[in-house]
């Protein structure tokens, strides 16, 4: 053992190891709680490359399948380089818009923005619905960029039980939110 | 500079776990190097140590939380990269400052006998880790990790899922950590210090398993890692191009770190030879 730290030959305090103990078991299980960090934000790819108009878009949903509760979604937009017809480059700045609608025209539908903000890779766009109810609801991805405005349209089986997801609006409340957010992420 | 580049810069991912962990491993040393200072312990805690080891930490942030990990999902040679930085550099930095002792002298009394307890001679702990890290078997482990994360089913999976992704750089990071520690002779010093041949063997051996996942990655006529194939390609550069990159960086400036550690443990030994002369020259008598 090296001897330049200091050693003492003052009794071994007796909760010491209980408290290490503890703090990392605490560390390991803040450690194990992390998740779903990934190059896309999240989620499993619903898309890959499809072709909308002059755009090939890509969309992650997480979590996939789907379940009432917060939906993330990341979309990824890219066009055809106009220097090399065989390169793809990211579409960036574009609007981009979430909605969903359900069978039931009395269930209310849902729409958010994707925005580079909300997005980890800030070539991407990402965005949350709040899903309240579960059932065959359809999702479209509406993108408007220079190049036009177009949409893509998916199915999205959501399962699970109806639930009532109070969105908080004060700044505590966003403050919680936020940081709800960050841990689910991290 | 063009929008393109400064997006793909400006995605970082601020995770708090890690954030957590960086800030108080920089506290205890920071405080444990200052504590030294202050008793004028100045060959432990130096500034060139204080160097490499905060170097050492930023480019840990780097690797974990900047595009380097973000983009390591949409391009392969970016997550060689991230794994280059995770197995080598940072493990070397860290180690090269050799935190252990200093980070010490930060701890309170209690444990700080506490740990130094389960260090001495005799102490069950000290037998069982000089029973289970011997050069060798921490050669196997950091090899293995190596070649059992390029497994494309894991390597997939790794990518599918955040837990698991987590995984593969905890186990990459800690597999160095243990591997470089009796290289570099950093504290705690639990065991003999392996021999100069034994150090640099195990350093040459670490050449022939990169060259082989490095050759074949630059040499099949296929996408080894699905998930490849579902992610934008955004850079000009298709799924095997950034294949072939990806095993090139595994292959040449890998194996080069290698041959540059055998070198440099080479210098120092001579070093300290040339300087083990010199000083038994000073305490012999003068023939004259």
């Amino acid at each position: 053992m090296s001897d330049s730290y200091p050693r003492h030959s003052r009794p071994i305090h007796a909760g010491i190891q209980r408290y290490v103990f503890l703090g990392l078991i605490s560390l390991l299980l803040v450690t194990v709680r992390s998740s779903d960090v990934l190059a896309h934000g999240g989620g499993t790819p619903v898309t890959a490359d499809e072709p909308v108009g002059p755009y090939h878009v890509y969309v992650w949903i997480d979590p996939w399948p789907a379940e009432t509760g917060r939906l993330h979604v990341t979309v990824a937009i890219s066009e055809t380089d106009p220097q090399d017809p065989e390169e793809q480059i990211p579409v960036l700045g574009a609007d981009v818009t979430l909605s969903m609608e359900h069978p039931d025209e009395t269930i209310e539908s849902l729409s958010a923005q994707a925005t580079h903000d909300q997005a980890v890779n800030k070539l991407m766009y990402e965005g949350d619905l709040i899903v309240e109810y579960p059932g065959e609801w359809r999702m479209t991805v509406s993108m408007e960029g220079e190049a036009g405005a177009y949409a893509l349209e998916l199915p999205v089986e959501v399962t699970g039980e109806a639930v009532e997801v109070i969105v908080r609006r004060d700044h505590w409340g966003n403050l919680w939110l936020w940081l709800q957010r960050l841990f689910e992420r991290n | 500079m063009p929008p393109v580049v400064s997006a793909a810069l400006a995605s970082w991912e601020w995770r708090p776990t890690i954030l957590v962990g960086q800030a108080l491993f920089l506290a205890l040393y920071g405080v444990g190097w200052v504590r030294l200072r202050r008793r004028r312990r100045t060959g432990l805690a130096t500034p060139s140590r204080l160097i490499r080891y905060l170097t050492g930490q930023a480019l840990l942030t780097l690797a974990l939380l900047s595009f380097i990990d973000i983009y390591g999902g949409l391009l392969l040679y970016m997550h060689m990269v991230q794994h280059l930085l995770l197995l080598m550099f940072i493990p070397v930095l860290l180690l090269w400052a050799d935190p252990f002792p200093i980070m010490m002298w930060a701890l309170p009394v209690p444990v700080r006998d506490w740990v130094a307890g389960h260090l001495q001679d005799g102490a069950p702990f000290r037998e069982t880790v000089q029973r289970i890290t011997p050069l060798g078997l921490l050669y196997g482990l950091y090899v293995g990790t190596i070649i059992v994360w390029h497994d494309p089913d894991l390597y997939n999976l790794a990518q599918d899922d955040g837990l698991i992704h987590d995984l593969e750089h905890i186990s990459f990071f800690g597999a160095a950590l243990l591997f470089w520690w009796p290289i570099l002779g950093a504290g705690p010093h639990i065991r003999r210090r392996a021999s100069l041949v034994g150090r640099m063997s195990v350093l040459i051996l670490c050449i022939p398993p990169h060259v082989i996942i490095g050759g074949l990655l630059s040499f099949v006529e296929f996408p080894v890692y699905e998930h490849y194939l579902s992610v934008p390609r955004f850079w000009a550069m298709d799924v095997m191009q950034d294949q072939r990159l990806a095993g090139i960086i595994m292959w040449i400036p890998t194996s080069m770190m290698y041959v540059i550690g055998v070198v440099i443990l080479l210098a120092r030994h001579l070093a300290a030879e040339e300087k083990r002369k010199r000083q038994n020259a000073e305490v012999a008598p003068d023939p004259a």
